[in-house]
């Protein structure tokens, strides 16, 4: 892999993990389409996607580092006290561990056997079309269906729950963690902003935890990471993803997920007929 | 509740050290399975803090 590559792949991770495009998706979809001769289980590629979880993982981090120090202090005073209180950083630190429990239960025993799609660029395409089509729907339903508007503390544990599940449907490779989150949190009546929110803190966790646990991979046998590679792409990755939240949060405030609905449904068709016609393996 | 939440944080901490040294119920040829232990181990302190929870709920001078 060549820096340039490097670059340009921590860019489009930093991007695709928090618009509700998949970033899995993308990491196979864009070098079969670019004609790149990657081997997606190869352990040093694989190891150079750890680094760029841990940049994106840092990004967001960095970009609510006052919520989830304010959600720190909330957690401990009601766990010193032994009940969960009104206030509303308490509820939504409870929320975030009720959202945290399913995804990780998911992720730890489903990630292998899904693991086998990643293998087949054209059914990550329909992955990713079907993703495009639940954006849709998502958004289609939340102005149709009648629910009382309401805040991210006003949720119930079980709700939380739910939502959180609802990113179980990302381990398929083309369907968006934070594309199932928002979807969710906007049926059970959060707005965009609201829903986007909650996602991205939803997703803290989840990228950290996924990452740490790879990081054995970085020591595996047959890697060769480049330390120049990894370094320079974990920062991009880094930057890129403090950028896009901090664009999406503002993004959200206004319009909705219908343009994200748009880009799934077209590259993923697009990628479709390529790998029929033969030019994309 | 305050039994169940013991009994939970009990089975999810065995189940975290039997996975740690490769004898979890789902740990193919004795391969040590450590997002299976650390998953449990979390599902174990939440266990622990449901257990918290439970004994205040039951004794509220604690």
């Amino acid at each position: 892999m060549t820096l340039e590559q490097a670059i340009f792949l921590a860019i489009l991770q930093g991007i695709s993990e928090l618009f509700p495009v998949s970033s899995l998706g993308h990491a196979v979809l864009v070098p079969a389409l670019l004609h790149w001769t990657i081997k997606r289980d190869d352990p040093t590629y694989l190891a150079f996607l750890v680094v760029l979880h841990l940049g994106t993982g840092l990004a967001l981090m960095a970009f609510y580092w006052s919520t989830w120090a304010k959600l720190g202090v909330a957690f401990w005073r009601a766990v010193v006290r032994g009940r969960i209180s009104n206030d509303p950083d308490e509820h939504l630190a409870w929320l975030l561990i009720a959202g945290t429990v399913p995804i990780g239960i998911l992720g730890v025993f489903l990630e292998q056997p899904v693991r086998v799609f990643l293998g087949s660029t054209i059914l990550v395409a329909c992955f990713l079309v079907l993703n495009g089509l639940v954006l849709f729907l998502g958004n289609a339903l939340r102005r149709r269906v009648r629910v009382s508007e309401q805040a991210i503390p006003q949720l119930s544990l079980g709700e939380g729950a739910l939502i959180g599940a609802a990113q179980g449907f990302s381990l398929l490779p083309g369907v968006s963690r934070s594309g199932c989150a928002m979807v969710a949190g906007l049926l059970r009546g959060l707005s965009h902003e609201e829903a986007a929110r909650f996602a991205f803190l939803l997703a803290t966790p989840v990228i950290f935890a996924a990452a740490v646990l790879e990081i054995p991979k970085l020591c595996a046998p047959g890697v060769h990471l480049a330390l120049v590679n990894a370094c320079v792409g974990g920062v991009v990755a880094a930057v890129t993803g403090y950028l896009t939240v901090a664009f999406l949060t503002r993004y959200f405030q206004a319009n909705d997920l219908r343009p994200f609905a748009w880009y799934c449904v077209l590259l993923g068709a697009v990628t479709i007929v390529l790998t029929l016609m033969k030019v994309v393996v | 509740m305050k039994s169940l939440a013991l009994l939970a944080t009990i089975v999810c901490f065995a189940l975290a050290a039997l996975y740690l040294t490769g004898h979890g119920p789902a740990a193919s040829a004795h391969k040590i399975h450590v997002a299976h232990a650390v998953l449990f181990a979390g599902l174990g302190l939440l266990s622990l803090l449901w257990y918290r929870f439970a004994q205040t709920a039951s004794d509220p001078t604690a």
